[in-house]
């Protein structure tokens, strides 16, 4: 077990800023590793994609995103279960099509906290705990889209979109940077 | 008269900023955010090939 201190007088902000950024696990060549076994951060490599594949970036409405990770399973097997969502906020064509390809499609989805701007990925996991490799072998699934028109002027229209992850642990610091372009 | 071959000057279109191996030239990172190689400022760029994520095209540049 390590030390678990706090240094007082940082920023400290919550919640998830910018977009989400989302990949079929299908679509990834290969991932960084951690820069040491013992800790969930990357080593400053990039995820690379398979030929002609790139992340998709998906808009979320400032202060709707956020991350919630739990514990699950029985005293001896317990995991953790993280749980990401953000509200996109037009309904339409763009976010139906979004939905009908987000739906069933195992992913790795990046998102940046507030709190120090770094990106954290989840859909990657490290089987071996005494290992510096990350597999795919467990991908984010999507969780549900609660669509909706509303009703009053002052509602919100849209949809809150979530994924869900379970692993061993939380999810990993990612050091290296998004390909937003199609790999050659 | 024969062209010169000094080899510090470009094509005007040759890229001036190269990412490094198997990134690509659009991407986003946690120091800079969204970053296009193609438009980029010059102070972005120095941060960038500070963090490691690109280099000069041309040692003059």
């Amino acid at each position: 077990m390590n030390d678990l201190l706090f240094t007082q007088g940082k920023d400290n902000l919550a919640g998830i800023v910018d977009k989400i950024f989302i990949a079929a696990s299908d679509d990834i060549d290969s991932l960084p590793d951690l820069a040491a076994a013992e800790s969930l951060v990357t080593a400053a490599t990039d995820i690379v994609m398979k030929s002609t594949k790139k992340f998709q970036q998906l808009y979320i409405t400032d202060e709707t995103g956020s991350v919630t990770i739990t514990s699950v399973g029985e005293r001896d097997g317990k995991g953790r279960q993280t749980v990401l969502q953000g509200r996109y906020p037009a309904l339409g064509k763009e976010l139906a099509d979004a939905i009908r390809l987000y739906q069933n499609t195992p992913s790795v989805l990046i998102y940046r906290l507030a709190r120090n701007g770094k990106l954290y990925i989840i859909g990657a996991s490290q089987l071996d705990q005494s290992d510096v490799g990350l597999s795919l072998a467990i991908p984010a699934y999507f969780t549900n889209a609660e669509a909706g028109s509303g009703a009053l002027r002052s509602d919100q229209n849209g949809a809150l979109l979530s994924w869900t992850w379970t692993a061993a642990h939380d999810p990993i610091e990612y050091a290296g940077a998004v390909p937003l372009t199609p790999a050659p | 008269m024969s062209k010169s071959k000094d080899d510090t000057i470009l094509p005007v279109n040759a890229p001036k900023y190269i990412p490094r191996k198997r990134l690509t030239r659009k991407f986003f990172c946690a120091e800079l955010g969204e970053v296009d190689l193609d438009k980029l400022h010059p102070a972005k760029a120095e941060k960038l090939i500070k963090a490691g994520y690109i280099a000069k095209s041309h040692p003059n540049l």
